[in-house]
This record gives C-alpha cells, structure tokens and sequence, in this order.
C-alpha cells in the first residue's frame, strides 16, 4: 500500500514536471531564431514526398532540437515516433510528447530494447513513421553513435537523416550529456545530412565501419552548425 | 530443410558461430552475445526465412537457444 502510494505520488510529480517542461520549451522555442543553414533541400525533399526516416542527432541536443521537431509534427508535416528510456526520465519525455500527439515507444538498448527496437521497426515499415533515434542515447557514452540505429535503418530500409543543432547562447546542464538549453531569443542553427541508407548485406566489420562513419558524419553536421552560430561544443 | 536446423543456422549466423557449437541451453545474450540490434535482426530473420510471424511475447519469452526451438516445435 505504501508502494502505492509512493508510486501514485512519483506519477503527480512527473505529471506536473512534464506541464512544467512543455511550458518551458514553448515559451522558450517561440523566441529561438531558428535557420536551416545547411541542407534544407533534404527536409524539402522528404516534406514534398512523405517517407518515413530515421531522424538522429546528439542526446545533448534533445532539447535544442524539440521545438524544430515539434512544429514540424504539429504543422502535420512529419508524423513522428519517439523512442523514451523506460527510466523517470523516459516516463517524463512520454509525458510531455504524449501531449502533443507524438507516439512513444518505450525501451533502449538495455531496457526492453528488444520490443522497442521491434515497435519502432513496425513504427517504420506498417506505420510510415519517422522515428527520432539518439544515437548516444540513452546513457552514452556522449557522441558515440551506436550501432543499434544503423540495424533499424538496416532492417526498415529507413535512411537515416543526420542532424545538427547549435544554439549561440545556452546553459548547460549537469547532466552526463552536458545537455544544451538554448537561451531566449538565441539564434538556433540546423545542418541536415543527406539520407544515409544503410545495407542488409554488410559483414560485420562493415556494419563498425558504417557506425564510424555516421558518427564522423554527426560530428561534423554538428561542428558546422556551431560554427554558423559562433559556439563551441560543451565537453 | 528441417525448420529447427533452418533457425540453428540463422541463430549461428547472427552470433557469428558455427551451428555445431550451438547448444539449447545457450543464452542469446549472456552465452551469443546476441545484443538488441542484433535480436532484431533474429527475430527479422526467423520471419522473413521461415514465413513464421512472432508475437512480442514470444519474443520477449526467448532467451535461450531452446527457447526458439521450442516455439517452433509448437507453432509447427
């Protein structure tokens, strides 16, 4: 009963975490300037013909990328899926996204990432869904791609479309991602990769060496999108 | 082929062994190092080569090599 009660407790004060969050990232995301200054013919293409992708970018720009993603699927331009850790943090994300009408899929590469890596397969290929996956999620180690976002891109014959975001001026946080929170009325800027397919036959030392270049390929769109703002990546 | 000799084959390819070395009471992920990316690509595999389909909870309930085999000693 006291468990209950606990959790009844912990669930009110994720509830109220999450209205607090979707407040913060609103009245935040409505003054960020944000520019595509590269590549903004890949998200024109995919926009022009709907086709699910695999949307990546780095765990510690999850929040600088939120309001960009979010006005995309509000504006019905992208249906998106979003994979949450199946921790507080995770129930948290689903909190606040579920709001929004963006699906969730529960789980990561050491928590039930079997079924999840499995739903989002079904959110891809059944669903026509584009799936955000951070490659570096959920826990690091910080801007290691992992190859489980390689498989899924693999096994749908979903590409991955590559992301940088970059905020002029933003705080971090003491998270282990150094998480970015980009002050008010910053300029934001994205960089968009072209669409990485990645093939079912590869060995699997081919498959590591396709990991590596993704993540070289993440890096780098990140990089640039720092140096249109002047910022520098938080280690 | 026998399905079960089928399946050793896919379980040994993903785990980068030889079906002989492959024993029932092998653990997919302690014993194969059969991670999740790596389960998907099985469970995709058993599906796709077999013309099988297979539950979450099937999936969920297989740990072992014996597992798979006795979900397709069952659902022959």
């Amino acid at each position: 009963m006291g468990i209950n009660k606990d959790s009844r407790h912990g669930s009110v004060l994720i509830g109220i975490a999450a209205r607090l969050a979707r407040w913060v990232m609103l009245a935040l995301g409505r003054t960020w300037k944000i520019e595509i200054v590269e590549g903004r013919e890949h998200l024109d293409a995919l926009l022009a013909e709907p086709r699910p992708v695999i949307l990546s970018f780095w765990h510690n720009r999850a929040f600088t990328s939120s309001f960009f993603f979010f006005d995309l699927h509000r504006k019905g331009l992208l249906d998106i899926t979003l994979l949450a850790s199946q921790s507080r943090d995770g129930e948290l994300v689903t909190r606040v996204f579920r709001r929004w009408g963006i699906h969730t899929v529960r789980g990561s590469a050491s928590r039930g990432g079997r079924q999840a890596l499995r739903a989002i397969h079904r959110a891809i290929t059944r669903g026509g869904s584009s799936p955000i996956m951070i490659p570096d999620g959920p826990r690091g180690p910080l801007y290691q791609f992992k190859v489980g976002v390689a498989v899924l891109a693999q096994t749908s014959k979903a590409p991955i479309l590559p992301f940088g975001f970059a905020a002029r001026k933003y705080w971090t946080l003491g998270s282990w991602d150094r998480l970015i929170v980009p002050r008010p009325f910053t300029r934001l800027a994205v960089t968009i990769g072209e669409p990485q397919f990645v093939d079912r036959g590869l060995s699997s030392e081919e498959l590591e060496a396709e990991r590596q270049r993704l993540q070289e390929l993440l890096d780098d769109l990140t990089r640039r999108a720092e140096a249109s703002v002047g910022a520098r990546t938080p280690v | 082929m026998d399905i079960k000799q089928k399946a050793l084959e896919i379980v040994a390819k993903i785990a980068g062994k030889g079906v002989a070395e492959l024993e029932p009471k092998h653990e997919l992920i302690a014993d194969l190092g059969i991670d999740s990316p790596k389960a998907l690509q099985l469970l995709l595999d058993l599906e796709d080569e077999l013309g099988i389909e297979i539950s979450d909870d099937e999936a969920a309930a297989m740990d072992t090599v014996g597992d798979i085999l006795g979900f397709l000693g069952s659902s022959a």
